[in-house]
């Protein structure tokens, strides 16, 4: 019995020195791995590839993650179905799109473009503020996917053939260039009366140009990059009325990424919103102010109406997320108490 | 008294014509100066500098010479044709100082150095920056000499006129491209590049190595909707390529190459430096155009070397432009030894 108990006591011994050692070769492992695990595939919405201004951001922001103990590979892609695709698929651990295209992982940030819903750049950056702080961290997270950060790529305003459409009544009739990525444009142009035509971002402009669209809408950028002055000539203007917000997206597979490094990258691309903002509102200063066209005050208070019910039909149609529209809207009630909206019984 | 009085006014009036004389006589000195120069430089200094390979030496000759030149703006009528060249070369030292510090940043993110990338990308993005004014600089005398390309063609009277325009449009689309990368800090409009795709048009490609369609398929491959043709600006690529190749003058395959890195293709654009390297020994460069030839080698070289960067950290090993580290060897024939002793 002895013996027995001298043999269990040395097996224990023995047992315990192997598990302190598989221990401590598991912690050396752990902390090699977390210190930099493989490299990370991060594809890139651009229709530049790696000439585009997106791609380039990109790469500061791969210098930063570095500091962050992760490293990634860049990939650029100039059809972002194909990059959502190969992120589907696991072939890129994380992507940077469209906030349309963003509706596919999270709905609650692919809402953010949604029509009127921040009317000024003050908006913008209080709702971006607001969800890159920690307490909207929970709101980042839908599935396997997890949004890294929010990045203002300009508000999108309406290219018009005819400078004498100034309501949304004008608009009826009008053959209206909408993405075919993002279904609230097309539901939009329903809905003012308007005949939606369905393109890429490759024909949609050109289209308004060679006269087959009436309106298109854009960020200021399409005024320069894409040459729309040619479309407006002689008569057209850009309705001085920002229609949304458009975004691009950082999302990621939860996973496939250490502990805490969606809040480092939200907190990092958010520092850099005001540098984005820079080169937007140089391109919308770049806009000669001849082609402005001005919405007089009483005019305004209606398009904001129609929008706001554009906006709680899409709700309605599941295409946004209504927890946003109202996070969205206490923003827009916080820096404008006075707004109708605010008291409306319909508030969203 | 008087007579004092008198001769100091005789003796000021006199200082004073003489004063006049001398500053007339130096503006019509300074004058026929500035034109014997800037005829010089047209006439002698351009096609030597052409001639010769040295591209250290022609970006030495832009910073230097620059300032210098156009300075003769001030007294007789301002060298625009000038301008656009010597811009050129003084672009192309900015761009190989921020080409060096591209691969810094690489280097950075290969041994995981946060500090080091980040500050190699602040420094290349100052670089771009001044590539891309000295670029949209070059680009504007060529406007000035020219006209705005895209409205209609303009009338070129030989084959100088047609150069200076070529590389005018060049720069237009290097400057455009570099201002992107340095996060839009020289201001370069956008619309310059869709003008240079339809300014292109005005030359002809066989002529001009086929750089002016690729110049245009270039602009057609980056902004989406400028192409209103069904021709895939890929294979027209392609064939500006081939024409390049054959006349000794393969620009036209930076513009290849670069499109292919654009979209991610990188076994394209390993294939077009192969290609590259296989032309240069095979056939010499134009002898008048050695500097272009050669130019468009040191941006195939860095292409290689961001790619050698990436996947080695180091950039491409002498005498291996056109061989990259994942080439298929052949494999030696192993002999048994002792069947041949």
């Amino acid at each position: 019995m002895k013996q027995l108990v001298k043999i269990l006591d040395v097996n224990k011994k023995f047992y315990n020195s192997i598990k302190c050692l598989c221990l401590l070769i598991g912690s050396m492992l752990y902390a090699q791995n977390y210190a930099f695990a493989e490299a990370k595939y991060l594809c890139i919405y651009d229709t530049g590839g790696t000439n585009g201004p997106v791609y380039n951001q990109m790469q500061d922001y791969r210098t930063v993650a570095l500091a962050w103990n992760v490293e990634f590979n860049l990939k650029p892609y100039t059809d972002e179905r194909i990059a959502a695709e190969d992120f589907k698929a696991g072939l890129c651990d994380a992507i940077v799109v469209t906030g349309f295209k963003v509706r596919d992982f999270n709905s609650f940030t692919g809402t953010l473009d949604a029509i009127g819903a921040l009317p000024s750049y003050k908006h913008v950056k209080t709702a971006f503020q607001t969800l890159s702080s920690p307490k909207a961290a929970k709101l980042m997270q839908q599935g396997a996917y997890e949004v890294g950060g929010i990045i203002p790529a300009g508000a999108a305003y309406l290219f018009v053939k005819d400078r004498e459409v100034r309501t949304i009544q004008d608009l009826s009739g009008k053959r209206i260039g909408v993405l075919d990525i993002d279904p609230s444009q097309r539901e939009m142009a329903l809905l003012v009366g308007g005949s939606p035509v369905g393109s890429d971002i490759a024909r949609l402009y050109s289209n308004f140009n060679n006269g087959a669209l009436d309106v298109v809408s854009g960020p200021a950028i399409v005024y320069e990059a894409m040459e729309v002055y040619k479309g407006l000539k002689p008569k057209g203007g850009v309705v001085d009325f920002p229609l949304g917000q458009l975004s691009l997206q950082l999302v990621f597979r939860t996973k496939k990424f250490p502990d805490g490094f969606g809040q480092q990258s939200r907190e990092y691309i958010f520092s850099e919103f005001d540098r984005a903002l820079s080169i937007i509102k140089s391109s919308e200063e770049g806009i000669p102010k001849k082609w402005w066209i001005e919405i007089p005050p009483e005019d305004r208070t209606g398009y904001i109406e129609t929008l706001r019910q554009a906006r709680i039909s899409l709700k309605k149609k599941n295409i946004y997320n209504g927890k946003t529209l109202t996070v969205m809207r206490k923003i827009r009630c916080n820096l404008e108490p006075g707004r109708s909206e605010c008291t409306a019984v319909d508030r969203e | 008294m008087d007579s004092f009085a008198c001769s100091i006014k005789t003796l000021r009036f006199s200082l004073a014509l003489v004063f006049c004389g001398f500053c007339v006589g130096c503006q019509s000195v300074y004058h026929a100066t500035g034109d014997f120069l800037i005829k010089y430089t047209e006439d002698e200094t351009v096609p030597y500098v052409l001639s010769t390979p040295d591209a250290g030496l022609g970006c030495g000759l832009g910073e230097g010479y620059t300032l210098f030149m156009l300075s003769f703006e001030r007294v007789t009528e301002s060298p625009d044709r000038l301008g656009i060249l010597l811009k050129t070369l003084a672009g192309v030292c900015s761009e190989q100082r921020a080409w060096e510090e591209e691969l810094r940043y690489l280097r950075g993110v290969k041994t995981k150095s946060s500090a080091e990338a980040s500050d190699a990308r602040i420094s290349q993005k100052r670089y771009l920056a001044q590539a891309a004014r000295r670029q949209h600089q070059g680009y504007m005398h060529m406007v000035k000499t020219f006209g705005e390309p895209g409205l209609g063609c303009p009338k070129l009277n030989d084959d100088n006129e047609e150069f200076l325009y070529l590389i005018g449009l060049v720069n237009g689309l290097q400057a455009v491209l570099n201002n992107i990368g340095a996060d839009q800090e020289a201001g370069v409009p956008m619309s310059v590049a869709a003008k240079v795709s339809r300014g292109s048009r005005c030359l002809n490609s066989a002529k001009w190595w086929g750089t002016p369609q690729a110049l245009e398929a270039a602009v057609w491959a980056t902004i989406p909707g400028i192409n209103q043709t069904d021709i895939d600006p890929i294979d027209k690529l392609k064939e500006a390529s081939e024409i390049g190749i054959e006349q000794g003058v393969r620009l036209s395959q930076v513009f290849e190459a670069q499109i292919y890195s654009a979209k991610g293709d990188v076994k394209a654009a390993k294939q077009v430096v192969k290609a590259h390297a296989e032309a240069v020994k095979k056939m010499p460069p134009d002898p008048r155009l050695k500097l272009m030839d050669r130019i468009s080698t040191l941006q195939l070289q860095f292409l290689s070397d961001k790619l050698w960067t990436n996947a080695k950290g180091h950039r491409t090993p002498m005498g291996r432009l056109g061989h990259f580290w994942d080439d298929h060897k052949e494999e030696a024939l192993e002999l048994d030894i002792d069947d041949l002793l």
